[in-house]
């Protein structure tokens, strides 16, 4: 190349640019098609002190968590070339195993502190991926410390943001059909650490996390008459945010800034879109009137726009208007009918998720919010209510399942790829998640 | 005079040599793109594309510090095409030697068109 270039150099001087050209034009290939499959990662932790079984539990979190999005595979090559943390790594060796990213880190336990370190290359780059970091945290905490060392891994890989250490709200159900008892729960992202916030005496329903995440709203029947709660995660104490007994309230969902909450107001057989200040809920006020069954709002995330359900051209369907209640515009249409409902805006403001109805059953998909780009990402079963992880690259929901009416919590990949139940052992339903934790 | 045709002669001669290597055969391109084409990794929902430009080795390696994106792209995508080339690599790309000059450097864009809607 050194030739080359001062041989071109050269001509240039002599001749001008058009023999430089045709010398230096690079051999051009396009390629159109690649392997959809996932990537080969391996995992080196190792015990820097008093670690334990902590050492493997932590791996394998790390591992469930990258597994789990079908972007990467864990290796474990059968000549694994020594490595260590605060070795240099053989390159040569781990790219003749066809592991393509490495991650080395140690764990030790202090006291009732857990030390996480760790680092990430790109085998085939033959260099680091970003700069190696430290967690600790308290010893019951290990898993957040592992989610987030697997957040680092997934988001430097893929670009995207992260979505491992996150909660997710959900209703828990237990007990027969006609006497079924459900309350609201939270748990990790992955169905881990479930701790449930409210009481089976009270029927409870659609959980809705704050944008801080410190904050849960649901609808409680306690009174007799829906009503909207707000519950502090941390404290487990509820309020009453709406009391009027004469009106059914539900179907909260807040602001992306946490100061406003819209909800569906039911009053003399007419359901209405409400919104009320967190600061002092008894300012509310509707932004939707008619006497069409107007519900289920969800914000854009710049908060100027809200999508709700409406039934108001004769069939249930999707529309987006501003936060003041103008310009309400239908955005669902659907080839061959059907009825759309539950909507809920992408985090990244792209995507609009929903439920839609047909005799077949009732399938999840996503449209850009403008209507367009309609995508079903399942087909002819019976899930329902869709909820954005922080990313807005994953999807949960609720699966109805077809033998014994059991709900299940389910994710899915926005491309519809990697559909898979959430490891919890209760039936569950209306799931919410929440954003990712500091 | 003499000075005027000694100028003229020096002129000619890297003009000729430079018309001289053959580009590749649309065979052997073919070739070349199915092979990195086996090693791209495509991340689900991530935008892949990205042409990057790299230098080749005479024994058809890539050099590994070489690689360039041409515009723009997402870090992400340049990564993982870069992954793709060095990859499929090991026992180096079968490029005919005799026309190395032809493929010295080597610009790929990458795009995820024969495989529908990536996002």
């Amino acid at each position: 190349m050194m030739r080359r270039a001062a041989f071109a150099l050269l001509a240039a001087a002599l001749l001008g640019p058009l023999p430089a050209l045709a010398q230096d034009a690079p051999l051009r290939i396009e390629i159109t098609e690649g392997v959809v499959r996932p990537m080969p990662v391996a995992l080196r932790f190792e015990d820097a002190g008093g670690a334990g079984e902590l050492l493997g539990d932590i791996t394998a979190v790390i591992a469930d968590d990258l597994n789990g999005t079908g972007l990467f595979e864990m290796t474990e090559p059968e000549s694994s070339p020594a490595t260590g943390f605060d070795r240099t790594v053989d390159y040569i060796a781990w790219k003749a195993t066809g592991t393509e990213a490495l991650v080395t880190g140690q764990v030790a336990l202090e006291g009732d502190s857990v030390m996480l370190r760790f680092r990430l290359f790109d085998v085939f780059a033959g260099q680091p991926l970003g700069d190696g970091m430290q967690f600790v945290s308290p010893r019951e905490g290990w898993r957040r410390a592992a989610h987030k060392i697997a957040d680092q891994i997934y988001a430097r890989i893929t670009g995207e943001t992260p979505y491992f250490d996150s909660r997710i709200a959900f209703i828990g159900e237990s007990g027969p059909a006609t006497e079924r008892v459900k309350r609201v729960g939270v748990m990790d992202y992955d169905g881990a650490g479930v701790k449930w916030l409210t009481s089976k005496d009270d029927l409870v329903l659609s959980p809705r996390f704050s944008p801080d995440g410190q904050t849960v709203l649901y609808t409680s029947f306690a009174s007799g008459v829906p009503q909207i709660m707000s519950l502090d995660v941390e404290t487990v104490t509820s309020t009453a945010l709406t009391r009027d007994p004469r009106a059914m309230s539900f179907a909260p969902r807040f602001s992306p800034d946490g100061k406003w909450i819209a909800f569906s107001r039911e009053s003399s057989g007419n359901t209405d879109i409400w919104i009320m200040e967190v600061a002092n809920p008894s300012f509310a006020k509707p932004i939707t009137l008619g006497p069409a069954i107007d519900t289920a709002p969800s914000w854009s995330p710049d908060g100027r726009h809200i999508v709700f359900e409406s039934d108001r051209s004769g069939s249930s369907q999707l529309y987006v208007m501003r936060a003041d209640g103008s310009e309400p515009t239908r955005i669902s249409f659907g080839d061959g009918g059907g009825s759309y409902g539950e909507p809920a805006w992408s985090p990244r403001g792209d995507r609009i998720a929903f439920t839609r109805q047909t005799k077949a059953g009732s399938s999840i998909g996503v449209m850009r919010p403008d209507g367009s780009g309609e995508q079903l990402l399942s087909e002819g079963g019976r899930d329902s209510g869709p909820s954005w992880a922080p990313n807005g690259r994953v999807l949960i929901f609720t699966r109805l399942t077809a033998d014994d009416e059991v709900p299940q919590l389910h994710s899915v990949d926005i491309t519809g790829r990697n559909m898979r139940p959430v490891a919890l052992n209760d039936a569950a339903s209306d799931p919410a998640w929440g954003p990712l934790l500091p | 005079m003499s000075v005027r045709r000694a100028l003229t002669a020096m002129m000619l001669a890297p003009v000729a040599a430079l018309a001289q290597p053959a580009a590749l055969s649309p065979a052997e391109k073919t070739g070349f793109a199915g092979r990195v084409e086996s090693c791209w990794t495509l991340a689900q929902g991530v935008d892949p594309r990205v042409t990057l430009r790299f230098a080749m080795t005479p024994d058809g390696r890539p050099v590994a510090d070489s690689f360039v994106v041409v515009g723009t792209a997402a870090q992400t995508a340049f990564e993982a095409a870069r992954r793709a080339v060095l990859r499929c690599a090991r026992a180096g790309y079968d490029l005919p030697k005799d026309r190395y000059d032809a493929w010295d450097l080597i610009e790929i864009t990458f795009t995820a068109d024969g495989i529908g809607a990536m996002s």
